[in-house]
């Protein structure tokens, strides 16, 4: 399974890819982007089946790349790893087409079950 | 009535779930001006400054180290020359980001904020560092990560 991680931080992206490795998915092939752009550009030329994307970044955030990647018939399974829980922004991103989000700060597990899920599902 | 403060303990458990470590907060004083290094401003959707965190150096190195499992030679020179490097600003930086958090989710306040932007001192504007010396409330911690120097935060609201 190719992963695509995308985050602004540096240090976000590497908790994440360890956080990924500490639920059992660091067999998985892990890429990272440090911006909505740079990730749809990576999508746009090469196929992922599961993005962990931030919500808040420069250049392009994390609902921009959703509703771009959907606008062209994209259908890769998508999660927002993003300090922005509150139930509003879970129904936005739901209604943007994400399957799911996890807030910062999370542990293992919750991280875990949102992933896994995620890709048994995929 | 000031917008309310996050409870400290919330502030100290995000911490710790971010840094993998165990940390913890007690009360502290206000930051002198002379030790102040960095100040996250978070704003409101009309992008209105709701409230703002000051950081000493000390806890922009320890917090911004921590999260990226920094080595030890690097905290240490950063220690001492009292001034965080890039990196562990940027660091400190996300740690502030993720804290935005703590603001939305105070139960009986529907306000949503985001950082907008993290400054050091003297990037600030005077009027704006006028501003800080008269906060609507605040807030003032000692944050403890074990095996670094406590470092020292500050919450607080404009409103």
């Amino acid at each position: 399974m190719k992963i695509l991680v995308v985050d602004d931080s540096k240090a976000m992206r590497m908790i994440v890819i360890r956080t990924l490795r500490q639920s059992g998915c660091g067999d998985h092939s892990i890429t990272e982007a440090s911006n909505g752009k740079e990730a749809f550009a990576k999508l746009s030329t090469e196929d992922f089946d599961l993005v962990l994307c931030d919500m808040n970044m420069p250049e392009m955030n994390g609902l921009e790349l959703l509703s771009a990647l959907r606008a062209k018939g994209c259908p890769v399974k998508f999660g927002f790893v993003t300090s922005e829980g509150t139930a509003s922004m879970r129904q936005q991103a739901q209604e943007a087409g994400a399957s799911f989000l996890v807030s910062k700060p999370f542990t293992v597990e919750t991280f875990s079950a949102a992933v896994r899920h995620a890709i048994l599902a995929a | 009535m000031p917008l309310p403060l996050p409870e400290p303990s919330t502030f100290s458990e995000l911490t710790g779930l971010l840094l993998g470590k165990e940390t913890s907060v007690r009360a502290g004083s206000p930051i002198p001006k002379n030790r102040r290094n960095a100040v996250a401003t978070y704003i409101d959707k009309s992008r209105k400054i709701l409230y703002a965190t000051i950081t000493d150096a000390t806890f922009a190195i320890t917090a911004g180290s921590a999260l990226a499992l920094l080595p030890d030679k690097v905290v240490k020179e950063a220690l001492k020359a009292g001034a965080p490097t890039p990196t562990m600003l940027e660091n400190a930086y996300e740690v502030l980001n993720v804290s935005a958090s703590l603001f939305n989710e105070i139960k009986n306040t529907p306000i949503h904020v985001k950082i907008d932007k993290l400054k050091r001192e003297g990037e600030l504007p005077s009027a704006f560092l006028e501003r800080l010396t008269r906060p609507a409330q605040r807030i003032d911690l000692v944050h403890s990560i074990p095996g670094y120097p406590d470092g020292n935060v500050t919450l607080l609201t404009f409103v």
